[in-house]
């Protein structure tokens, strides 16, 4: 009889009941306790089927284990010892695929000096203060960036304003929303629209604007003074919280029409997340924080090192256990890394491409250059068209063809692959000096991040399976933490 | 619907006078190198000694003392392509000829040089003007490179000596210039770098004026088919003692299929046709064993060669409903196999098989192709000639496991039985006996039908109906057993005939917001999909045609009778395209 | 399935294709792939049809008709005067020099265009 094997898949616990994720289909199953007999006697050799029939004949009648079997051979989560498991095809998305999100750089100038920043600080790709390009958008180019979108978008379209700091250049903000919108109506399609920003310049009347007009707003921020005022500094090296924080307030007060979400930094000296969460949604009243560490080179002093990043994903877990616990009352919590993440595992997305950047995203520099995505927007070796020309498919072919996982070798033996497929291209060009590099230096974390949501979705699934279902029913535009 | 013209596939005779090589003088023979196409008829040419070929053709075409005549001594074709020589000769060489003149040249050159019946079998397609998957196995290159533009069947129709395969390349890249281009293909890289170079290489052998290390496509092409389809051959020179006119006069049981309608079965009359040499005319009724319908056909005939039946049943191709009819009689006189089609497109086929009908009986087919294990009084009924008044159930024999129970009714051409199958009747084809005729699987035994299929797996059809008229496409759902492994794609599969089901079109998504689905046409639930009309459509993007690509699916409810209870679904593909602006079937042969 | 329970998505598709049999028995919600299973590797492309892809008369060089010029008559003369389908277009060099002769604006007066016999 043929010898049975276990497949790829990663096995995790949640709410007491064991689970599995199957790779690379991005299924969750939950294992009842013969499925999960068979899974264990495979961990340690081949045997055929009779042989596991055999040996669990103490504990369940043969039929149940044949049955067990047969449905773990049709989940793919176990296999033949013969047959050998086939890569992943390299399939290219079909084209021209639809544009989602357009990421315009308004002005690459900031009024900050963050000493971490991936646009000023050493690590930066673009140089906008000595180079050739525009230090504002002007109108027209922006028009053309809004035209582009509504041709190549599907019936909705969203729209980001980026920056340098995005308010230096709120007129021109203001004139394109308008005239989106106008456009938008023309061809039928719906618009929406949000911005990032570092909230020093939050005048009333802009906050008046933002609330009227339904803008989503993302603040970056990194949390309680001490924090703030390490990095997200002025160019004279003074702290900004100060001057931010009475703005924030006064956006959270008035603008009630979209959630606001606070975009925080992580760095080697901020770690504490949980305290930084404390302060951003009691003291101030953010609905939502997402965390990113900084994508910086390894020898920059706030870069994250290994037990840096041991201490965040503990940090993580902590907070991560603080969401499951008030989700599983059906309770808000702003904590969006999780949430995000939750929505992909639920959705069993598997992925090619990291993010969308260069598919169903794309960045506009100051001067109407087309980037992969908005961190690239400026630099040349990531152009991919202009407004005025519009999308060169055949870079963006080739950007594609580059890119797909099925090339990241190093990747295919990773359980966590359909989640993170190498990670974020920016990141990987800092520290490599490619983005076709997938981001080794932080697999341990991306696997143990990816353990514990996976954990937290298997715990809801058994506690409260109603807030998992909220997923397929709300199945509303994501706000891009950028 | 006008059933003008036929469709596709081109053979290019070489107009001679304009092409002028410049030669270098012959070398040495101590070492020759291939020498260049000279204009003299060869020595294995066919000599013409038709009267009236001579005179229509003589003008141009030179003959020696030997009755060769340059260029058509050195070729045998089929009567479609010698057809097609005539008229671009009147065409493009300022040949006049009486419609009359034309098709006696066309007989007399299918007769004298012309294929045997064994070079004809494998490409009968092409005269039949079938839609299959074919292709020329023994070399891909040849067959990529002549299959671009026409069927390979057009080629494969050729006889030539390597002289006049190489002046019908040459007349190619005359007629065509682009064809050296990437697009046709002949050379790589393009046409000659200058014509001294090119005159040069030509006086070396080598006709891509290039080099012959470095063969190109053309020569290649050249060479394999100057090996494969030489101008002589056994078979050839066999069959020319051996052919004369087929005596085919007397009746003749018709067993046929038309994809969408299911078989048929009749009888036909063959009679001599007075006053035409090697023509007949035909009589015959046939019913759809489905439907009940029954059909009156005649049509007139000539063969060509001793074995090429070219018919029609109306005078002038441009009759409406015109059906043609190509056949191969078979050297024993006791067969006929062809199709018969008609349609604009010649879309509309029927697969015809007739055979000789003397005093003994003659089975032709049945109506049912599947018989279920386990079940008993099935109703068959049998088709054929000559059967007696009084039948007994034990003379009619299907094989193991299937017993005729009784015989319900008999007739001269028909008989009906109820047939028994046990639950352990072996699973495949069966073979039918009856009355010392038999007939070869008629029907397959089967437990349960697993799946339907949907044929032709890749269908086409043009759009027409303003200016140009349409191609539909006719589509059938079959039934599909496993076989006794239960598993499907192995050798013991069966395939249980057509069955009626639910037809639809679904999107075949190939960009986003594919809306093929929208413009290209209807399917009716008969499985007949009519196309749209052509031309640009102002209520689709960008003014488009209405062409597309879609699947076509059937869906079965199988009941527990059929051993299945969910609805099986099969599907095939559907590429709906722009007309053709050029009918390249024959109009001539066979009138 | 009794052993696994599907929680997400994807899982739910899982047990859905295996619990309609897998291999290429059609399954009760229509996503047959028999047809797309017994097609070879390459494109097929129905005999006659021209395999020069420059874009392709009746179908493109994947087999289908998304890559085709449109409106064909779009570029009508462009087949007829660079006669990429000799077979298919006639060509204005030798047999039919006034085909377009009376169709001054294809898109507009592509009826004016004959069918025609060559030979």
């Amino acid at each position: 009889m043929l010898a049975l094997r276990r497949r790829e898949f990663h096995q995790f616990q949640g709410g007491g009941r064991d689970f599995l994720y199957l790779v690379p289909s991005a299924a969750v199953f939950e294992l009842d306790q013969p499925g999960r007999a068979v899974l264990d006697l495979l961990s340690t050799d081949a045997p055929s089927e009779d042989t596991v029939v055999d040996r669990l004949s103490d504990r369940f009648p043969a039929p149940v284990v044949r049955e067990a079997i047969t449905e773990l051979l049709n989940a793919r989560a176990i296999g033949y010892e013969h047959l050998q498991d086939a890569p992943g095809p390299k399939q290219l998305p079909m084209m021209p695929f639809p544009l989602n999100t357009i990421v315009l750089n308004v002005t690459n100038q900031c009024n900050l000096a963050c000493t971490y920043c991936y646009e000023y600080g050493e690590d930066k790709i673009v140089d906008t203060e000595h180079g050739q390009q525009s230090k504002f958008m002007s109108e027209t180019t922006a028009r053309e960036a809004v035209d582009l979108l509504l041709k190549e978008s599907g019936r909705v379209a969203h729209m980001t304003f980026f920056g340098g700091e995005t308010l230096l250049n709120f007129p021109v903000l203001k004139a394109t929303i308008a005239y989106a919108r106008g456009r938008a109506a023309e061809v039928g399609k719906t618009i929406d629209f949000s911005l990032t920003t570092n909230a020093t310049l939050l005048r009333p009347d802009i906050i008046e604007f933002l609330a009227e007009n339904e803008i989503g707003v993302t603040i970056s921020m990194d949390g309680p003074q001490e924090l703030q005022d390490k990095f997200r500094v002025f160019h004279n090296g003074s702290g900004s919280y100060d001057v931010v924080a009475p703005k924030i307030k006064e956006l959270l007060r008035r603008h009630r029409t979209r959630p606001i979400g606070a975009r925080v930094t992580l760095t080697s000296e901020t770690i504490d997340v949980q305290r930084i969460y404390r302060h951003l949604t009691e003291e101030f009243g953010f609905w939502e924080v997402g965390f990113a560490p900084v994508t910086t080179s390894p020898q920059q002093q706030y870069a994250i090192g290994d037990s840096g990043f041991d201490r965040m994903l503990g940090q993580f877990r902590e907070l991560g256990r603080e969401f499951l616990e008030h989700a599983v009352e059906n309770k808000h919590h702003g904590f969006s890394n999780v949430k995000d993440t939750l929505e992909e595992i639920h959705k069993g997305v598997s992925k090619a491409y990291p993010c969308g950047a260069g598919l169903g995203l794309l960045g506009v520099s100051t001067d109407g250059d087309v980037a992969v995505c908005h961190r690239f927007a400026g630099s040349d070796t990531h152009k991919l068209g202009t407004v005025k020309t519009g999308i060169d498919r055949a870079v963006q072919a080739e950007f594609l063809e580059q890119h797909h996982i099925a090339d990241k070798t190093d990747c295919h033996t990773c359980w966590a692959r359909p989640l993170c497929a190498g990670g974020c291209y920016h990141e990987a060009h800092v520290r490599y000096g490619t983005t076709r590099r997938p981001n080794l230096h932080y697999c341990e974390w991306i696997r143990g991040w990816t353990d514990t949501c996976l954990q937290i979705y298997g715990e809801l699934a058994v506690r409260n399976p109603e807030f998992i279902a909220r997923f397929d029913r709300d199945e509303t535009r994501a706000e891009a933490v950028l | 619907m006008i059933a003008r013209g036929r469709l596709l596939a081109v053979v290019f005779s070489i107009a001679v006078p304009t092409l002028i090589v410049a030669q270098a003088p012959p070398p040495a023979p101590a070492q020759r190198p291939a020498s260049p196409p000279s204009m003299a008829v060869s020595d294995e040419g066919i000599p013409v000694t038709d009267p009236v070929v001579v005179r229509a053709c003589g003008s141009c075409h030179t003959r020696d003392d030997k009755q060769r005549m340059t260029r058509i001594s050195d070729r045998r074709a089929t009567p479609e392509n010698w057809e097609l020589t005539i008229r671009r000769m009147m065409s493009l060489n300022n040949v006049q000829l009486t419609p009359d003149v034309a098709r006696a040249v066309i007989k007399s050159l299918s007769d004298t040089h012309g294929l045997a019946p064994e070079e004809a079998r494998g490409i009968q397609f092409e005269a039949e003007r079938r839609l299959i998957d074919f292709a020329f196995e023994a070399d891909k290159d040849t067959n990529t490179l002549c299959s671009r533009c026409h069927s390979i069947g057009r080629v494969l129709s050729e006889r030539r000596t390597k002289d006049e395969w190489t002046r019908l390349l040459a007349m190619h890249r005359y007629y065509y210039p682009g064809i050296d281009g990437a697009s046709g293909g002949f050379r790589r890289g393009g046409p000659p770098p200058t014509a001294a170079a090119a005159g040069r290489g030509r006086a070396g052998g080598d006709q891509s004026g290039r080099g012959a290390e470095d063969a190109q496509p053309m020569d290649k092409a050249r060479d394999v088919l100057s090996r494969s389809f030489p101008l002589m051959s056994a078979e050839w020179t066999a069959w020319s003692a051996a052919m004369r006119t087929p005596r085919l006069a007397g009746r003749w049981a018709i067993a046929g299929y038309q994809i969408g309608r299911g078989p048929l079965y009749g009888q036909l009359t063959i009679a001599d046709r007075a006053g035409v040499v090697d023509g007949f005319t035909t009589e015959s009724k046939f019913t759809y064993s489905r439907t009940g319908e029954t059909v009156s056909h005649k049509s007139r005939a000539v063969v060509y060669t001793g074995f090429q039946w070219r018919g029609r049943s109306a005078d002038t191709p441009d009759d409406q409903g015109t059906w043609r009819e190509v056949e191969f009689i078979e050297r024993n006189g006791q067969q006929i196999t062809g199709r018969w089609f008609t349609g604009a497109y010649d879309e509309t086929g029927i697969d015809i098989t007739l055979r000789r009908v003397a005093n003994d009986p003659v089975v032709s087919g049945t109506d049912v192709s599947a018989l279920k294990t386990a079940a008993s009084n099935q109703r068959v009924r049998i088709y054929g000639a000559n059967f007696p008044a009084t039948v007994q159930a034990a003379e009619i024999d299907f094989g193991q496991g299937v017993k005729v129970s009784r015989v319900v009714s008999a007739s001269p051409d028909t008989l009906t039985v109820d047939v028994d199958v046990a639950a352990n009747a072996r699973l495949g084809p069966r073979d039918l006996a009856f009355g010392g005729s038999s007939i070869a699987t008629p029907v397959v035994v089967y437990s349960k039908i697993d799946a339907i299929k949907v044929v032709p797996v890749a269908g086409m059809a043009r759009l027409g109906g303003i200016q140009f008229p349409n191609r539909p496409e006719q589509f059938e759902a079959r039934g599909v057993s496993y076989g006794a492994d239960g598993k499907p794609g192995t050798p013991d599969d069966l395939d249980l005939g057509p069955l009626t089901a639910r037809w639809s079109l679904e999107e075949y998504a190939a960009t986003f917001r594919d809306d093929d689905i929208q413009f290209v046409g209807e399917l009716a639930q008969s499985g007949l999909f009519t196309p749209n009309v052509e031309g640009p459509n102002p209520k689709r993007s960008g003014n488009r045609n209405n062409i597309g690509d879609v699947w076509v699916v059937a869906t079965y409810n199988a009941t527990a009778a059929d051993g299945s209870v969910k609805p099986l679904k099969g599907r095939a593909h559907l590429l709906v395209t722009v007309p053709l602006y050029m009918e390249w079937g024959s109009r001539e042969v066979g009138r | 399935m009794t052993h696994l329970k599907p929680i997400n998505r994807k899982a739910h598709r899982v047990a859905d294709l295996a619990a309609s049999g897998f291999n290429r028995t059609p399954a009760a919600d229509g996503k047959d792939v028999v047809a797309l299973q017994q097609l070879p590797g390459p494109p097929h492309f129905p005999l006659g049809c021209s395999l020069a892809f420059s874009p392709g008369w009746e179908a493109d060089s994947t087999g289908g008709t998304a890559g085709l010029c449109q409106p064909v008559e779009r570029d009508i003369f462009d087949c007829h005067l660079g006669c990429f389908w000799p077979a298919h277009v006639p060509d204005q060099l030798n047999h039919s020099p006034n085909w377009t002769g009376s169709c001054a604006t294809a898109q507009k007066d592509w009826r004016k265009l004959d069918l025609v016999f060559p030979g």
